[in-house]
């Protein structure tokens, strides 16, 4: 109880009540690891990743009264994520999201056709597998896919975290599936036998 | 062959089942009649099924010393000069200053303050991960595939088949009783485990925590007629399967679902639905 911030009624101002703030924080933290999981997939290093998820925090502590409550406060925080990480590639003049798309239509339009869906499914595909058939994705469209299959997030919250229209984010998942199914299975052929003996 | 380019921008909607009903009648219809987009949805089905069923263990945890850090930024007096102020844990930038990636390294020391203040306020964060398990846990099951019973039939199958590669050969005399009291004491909710039957050529074999479910699910291996037999429960009725059992063919296993006094149970196997009357109803007679 020493630490807790609320020293009986001398700092509880309406401008900020200590009570809501203690909320927030609690709710904010429970986010956590989300959010470095989104960040080690967009920086791609342990190191990189926790700057990141600790500036998202210093700037969210900081407009905390600009956010609304009741609204979603997770899309809050990784729209904070987002434009962070863009100003920082920014900052290092690099273009934040690399989308060759020409290389990515021909990719996709060739739909994989080396094995069913069900015969996929039935290598009982492996974590690691997937983590390496998410690497394998352009940038863009891993960003749309993970928010949108792993992170639940609405076309709308993601569009308005990577800063694109709504139809982009919708194509960009749909693209997304695809090339990550192309991929695994490509790539999921050894484990085949092994499911299949079974 | 219009038709494809006007419809394909809403495969994502579609297979999230978000698309309206007017859509999903047209896109139905074009599916039924056009080989490459049914392909093309097939292929995203499956693909965020296998992501949904593997979302827990595509999260990574984020690192203690991270997480101290960042309840010391949320929880920091806004005084200047009061203990735990942000500067203990990472310099404020001046006004204007464009972010300097990669300089805002932890400098000495992490801040006591804001760490004890975090674990003080430990006791209110298990709810919120407890809910964010279950949302996990529940989200995997109701999103993307025809019915809830059917996704976590998907799931479980998936589970079932990558498990039995890792599994224990042959043990004998495997002790169900204290197999399920290690549960009940490790997890914290009771567990019945069904001892092996020689009269239903059931062989138990071993206990795993199931980890696509975070710890919810127990998976109980076992062997029947010599081939891989799993019993899973799951301590959470979000399902609705109904006491009698709902009989789901995935991937050349059947999965047998039911709910029962407020748990999810369910028995995948390689066989055919009559053949695994009897066993199931022995595992319904041990485990409820």
């Amino acid at each position: 109880m020493v630490f807790r911030r609320r020293p009986p009624a001398s700092r509880a101002g309406p401008a900020e009540p200590d009570g809501p703030d203690d909320e927030f924080a609690a709710e904010a933290l429970s986010f956590i690891d989300g959010l470095y999981g989104t960040a080690l997939r967009l920086t791609r290093r342990t190191q990189d990743a926790e700057d990141l998820v600790q500036d998202t925090y210093l700037k969210a502590f900081r407009a905390r009264h600009q956010f609304e409550r009741g609204t979603n406060l997770k899309a809050w925080l990784y729209t904070i994520l987002h434009n962070t990480f863009r100003n920082m590639r920014r900052h290092e003049g690099r273009t934040p999201i690399d989308v060759d798309s020409e290389t990515v239509e021909q990719a996709v339009d060739r739909v994989a056709e080396e094995s069913t869906p069900e015969q996929l499914l039935s290598r009982a595909t492996l974590d690691a597998d997937l983590q390496a058939a998410l690497e394998a994705l352009p940038p863009a469209f891993r960003e749309a896919v993970w928010l949108r299959d792993v992170e639940e997030f609405s076309y709308a919250d993601i569009a308005g975290m990577l800063d694109v229209p709504i139809g982009t984010v919708m194509s960009r998942i749909s693209r997304g599936r695809r090339l990550l199914y192309q991929h695994l299975s490509r790539t999921g052929s050894s484990l085949a036998g092994r499911a299949a003996s079974r | 062959m219009s038709r494809c380019g006007d419809l394909e921008p809403l495969f994502a909607a579609y297979v999230d089942g978000e698309v309206s009903a007017a859509d999903q009648v047209a896109i139905d219809a074009h599916l039924q009649a056009c080989t490459p987009c049914r392909s093309r949805v097939s292929c995203e089905r499956t693909a965020r099924a296998l992501l949904v069923a593997r979302r827990p263990g595509l999260k990574p945890c984020a690192p203690d010393p991270l997480r101290d850090r960042c309840a010391a930024h949320l929880c920091a007096p806004a005084a200047p000069g009061t203990a735990g102020t942000i500067a203990t844990s990472g310099p404020i930038r001046p006004p204007g200053t464009p972010p300097t990636w990669g300089s805002v390294r932890t400098q000495g020391p992490p801040a006591i303050q804001g760490t004890r203040t975090w674990l003080s306020r430990r006791a209110m964060v298990p709810l919120s991960m407890a809910a964010t398990l279950l949302l996990a846990v529940t989200g995997a099951f109701f999103f993307g595939l025809a019915s809830s019973v059917e996704a976590l039939a998907a799931q479980l199958v998936v589970d079932h088949v990558k498990c039995f590669q890792f599994a224990p050969g042959d043990v004998h005399d495997v002790d169900a009783v204290a197999l399920g009291q290690e549960w009940t004491s490790a997890r914290g909710w009771h567990l019945q485990v069904p001892a092996s039957n020689p009269t239903q050529q059931l062989q138990l074999l071993t206990i795993r925590r199931c980890a696509s479910t975070e710890g919810l699910t127990a998976h109980l291996m076992y062997k029947w007629r010599g081939q891989p037999f799993s019993v899973y429960v799951l301590n959470s009725a979000d399902i609705a399967a109904g006491s009698s059992g709902q009989f789901v063919a995935k991937l050349g296993q059947e999965a047998v679902i039911w709910s029962s006094n407020g748990r999810t149970y369910a028995v995948v196997a390689r066989a055919r639905p009559a053949e695994l009357d009897e066993v199931v109803r022995y595992v319904k007679r041990t485990a409820h």
